[in-house]
């Protein structure tokens, strides 16, 4: 992409990523008449783990879906350029880059009822290998997700497995490519709470053995703290707040993200109720002039309602959009 | 799942014994077969003679207990116009029906299976439409009328293929060609659904982002999950095949048992059109019956309840 130097570019949001596994500049994602994802940077370091937080209908889904190129139809998107270790990635809807590989939301919806899981694993992996090593590969990592007895479970049917079973083959699935980047959306939100706690222990577990970057979309702040290395918020399609996770929770700059954080329940604030953030988040077509946030925002200054503010700041604290931080 | 196919079984035994009755009623209640095969001046007393020699003249329950009897020892009856035992003739004519109906088959999943695929595949584009709408049309031509059109083109004006008979392959494109329209419209139809509902779902994003490539995703992961509602659109398709082969196989003069039935219905030769209707029956419960067992073939998930069955 001749057209794309990154000189063109606001300077990556802090702290900066010096080289990252996955870089994406300016990516929007258009659905209907209106942007659902805006203007989006996005870049990951190799091993760290990325939190992506916001509502429902922000847009963090598409994002995924966007990168790897399998974005609904009716849905269109562009970006300034897309660089996976270090190589601009052609960008083309429909053709995944390689690298990539994403685990889903509902694990179940997204196999293949009648093929085996085995199968479903074993077709994952790299092209040259030969057809034995192929099912001892798949074995290997049927076994790595924690299932037991893998030869048997090779010849399973998805709905021979429970939801969390499920969730452990896609993650074989995704590591069956050997990405450098893995994206997962929501992977835990349709699973019991305490299975919940076993797939991020083995996400984290397979991140740390194969020194992915990990792209973890999710709206539970307590998972983002449990499992985070930095994070950003989303609001109506863009990142409106990034910042190491400690830094995040400690200091919120963003008007939003204090909202978030005020709406958990904490032991150390007894409280008869949970704040809210008030009113709720705009349709794509809805959206108001100058910041998305002013409507809902308490710190709203004039300026709001003319200008939309850019994510900028370097330096320890991260980054915000936002005229008026705390 | 023994016990499931031994219940199916019965279940399409009661049905072919269901069908049997009928067309025995119905025969018998409808007119007086004497009249339809005598000439029309035969004496009273040659009447009567027949009448007791074919075991008319008994009432209607003894007759149907008997010809039950008879069934239970394979007997099918002997036909009324040349004493011929009516299986063997059903039998005979049976090649013939199934030569077309194979022909016809083997067409229609040619041409509707990629079809109704490519239609599904570039939905909404020109190539969509087209295929939809050539489809349409082969649906709704009426297939006599498709094949006296054929007849006056190909017999008649270009004088390339034979107008009726059986034999030569050269006898078989016209019929199979009028069958198989109809049948090829209406899967390219139903695989267009049945694919488009498959491309929605999220195991074929899933094989997508496996970096698979288009065809080895539409090869493995769609056509698999699409098959389950075509095959059951086949069977119901294969039944009514051979009932339908009845007015294309009197169009071009194929002797099968479309043929055979018309004729003896109108001889009102009982034992033939029973044992014709049978044939249907059977062959309309086994296509049905494996289609369910092609369903466990193909879907794992009902593989689980025919164990339930068995369990």
């Amino acid at each position: 992409m001749p057209d794309a130097a990154p000189a063109a570019f606001p300077a990556p949001a802090a702290p900066a990523v010096v080289s990252p596994v996955l870089a994406v500049r300016d990516l929007s994602v258009a659905v209907g008449e209106g942007l659902a994802v805006d203007g989006l940077d996005l870049s990951l370091a190799a091993g760290e783990t990325h939190c992506l937080v916001g509502e429902s209908g922000c847009g963090k889904s598409l994002t995924c879906l966007a990168l790897m190129g399998l974005l609904p139809a009716g849905a269109r998107c562009r970006s300034a350029g897309l660089t996976i270790d270090g190589r601009d990635w052609a960008y083309r809807q429909g053709r995944p880059p390689p690298g990539l590989a994403m685990i889903y939301q509902d694990a179940t919806a997204s196999l293949d009822p009648v093929m085996t899981v085995g199968r479903q694993i074993a077709e994952a992996l790299p092209p040259d290998l030969p057809a034995r090593a192929r099912r001892r590969e798949a074995e290997a990592l049927i076994a790595q997700v924690g299932l037991s007895n893998p030869r048997a479970r090779f010849g399973a049917y998805p709905h021979e497995l429970s939801g969390g079973m499920n969730q452990r083959i896609a993650i074989a699935m995704a590591l069956a490519g050997r990405p450098r980047v893995l994206l997962a959306d929501e992977p835990t939100t349709a699973l019991d709470v305490t299975v919940q706690a076993q797939i991020l222990d083995l996400l984290l577990a397979v991140q740390n053995s194969t020194g992915a970057a990990l792209l973890f979309v999710t709206h539970d702040l307590g998972v983002v703290a449990q499992i985070a290395d930095r994070v950003s918020v989303m609001y109506c399609g863009s990142i409106v707040e990034r910042a190491p996770v400690a830094t995040l929770f400690a200091a919120p700059r963003h008007p939003y993200t204090r909202g978030l954080i005020d709406s958990l329940p904490q032991i150390s604030r007894p409280a008869a109720r949970l704040a809210s953030i008030p009113g709720r988040v705009p349709a794509i077509g809805a959206r108001p002039p100058g910041c998305r946030f002013r409507p809902r925002c308490d710190r709203a200054l004039a300026r709001c309602g003319r200008e939309a503010p850019v994510l900028d700041g370097t330096g320890p604290r991260g980054a915000v959009a936002c005229f008026n931080p705390t | 799942m023994l016990r499931f196919l031994l219940v199916r079984l019965l279940r399409a035994l009661l049905t072919v014994l269901g069908c049997a009755t009928l067309a025995f009623f119905v025969l018998r209640l409808s007119g007086d077969p004497l009249v339809a095969l005598l000439p029309t001046d035969s004496p009273a007393e040659l009447l009567e003679r027949y009448r007791v020699l074919w075991g008319l003249d008994r009432p209607l329950p003894e007759q149907y207990l008997r010809y039950l009897l008879a069934l239970a020892r394979g007997d099918f009856g002997r036909s009324l116009v040349d004493g011929r035992d009516a299986l063997g003739l059903v039998i005979e004519r049976a090649g013939a029906t199934l030569q077309l109906g194979g022909t016809v088959f083997a067409l229609a999943i040619l041409i509707g299976v990629p079809a109704g695929t490519v239609a599904a595949l570039r939905r909404g584009r020109p190539s969509d439409y087209l295929t939809m709408s050539a489809a349409i049309f082969g649906y709704a031509m009426p297939n006599f009328f498709l094949g006296l059109l054929l007849i006056l083109l190909f017999a008649m004006q270009l004088r390339l293929l034979p107008s009726s008979g059986y034999g030569t392959p050269a006898h078989l494109v016209m019929p199979a060609i009028t069958l198989g329209t109809a049948v090829a419209a209406k899967l390219a139809r139903f695989v267009r659904t049945s694919v488009l509902d498959v491309l929605g779902q999220p195991y074929v994003r899933t094989a997508h982002g496996k970096r698979l490539g288009s065809l080895a995703v539409i090869v493995r992961h769609v056509f698999p999950n699409a098959a389950i509602p075509v095959i059951t659109f086949l069977g119901f398709e294969l039944g009514l095949m051979i009932g339908g082969a009845v007015v294309t196989e009197n169009v071009f003069g194929w002797p099968g048992i479309g043929q055979l039935l018309v004729v003896s219905v109108a001889r009102r030769d009982l034992a033939v059109v029973q044992t014709v209707v049978m044939v249907i029956a059977v062959s309309v419960v086994s296509a049905n019956l494996a289609v369910d067992l092609a369903y466990g073939w193909i879907d794992p998930r009902v593989r689980v309840a025919g164990g339930r069955h068995a369990g």
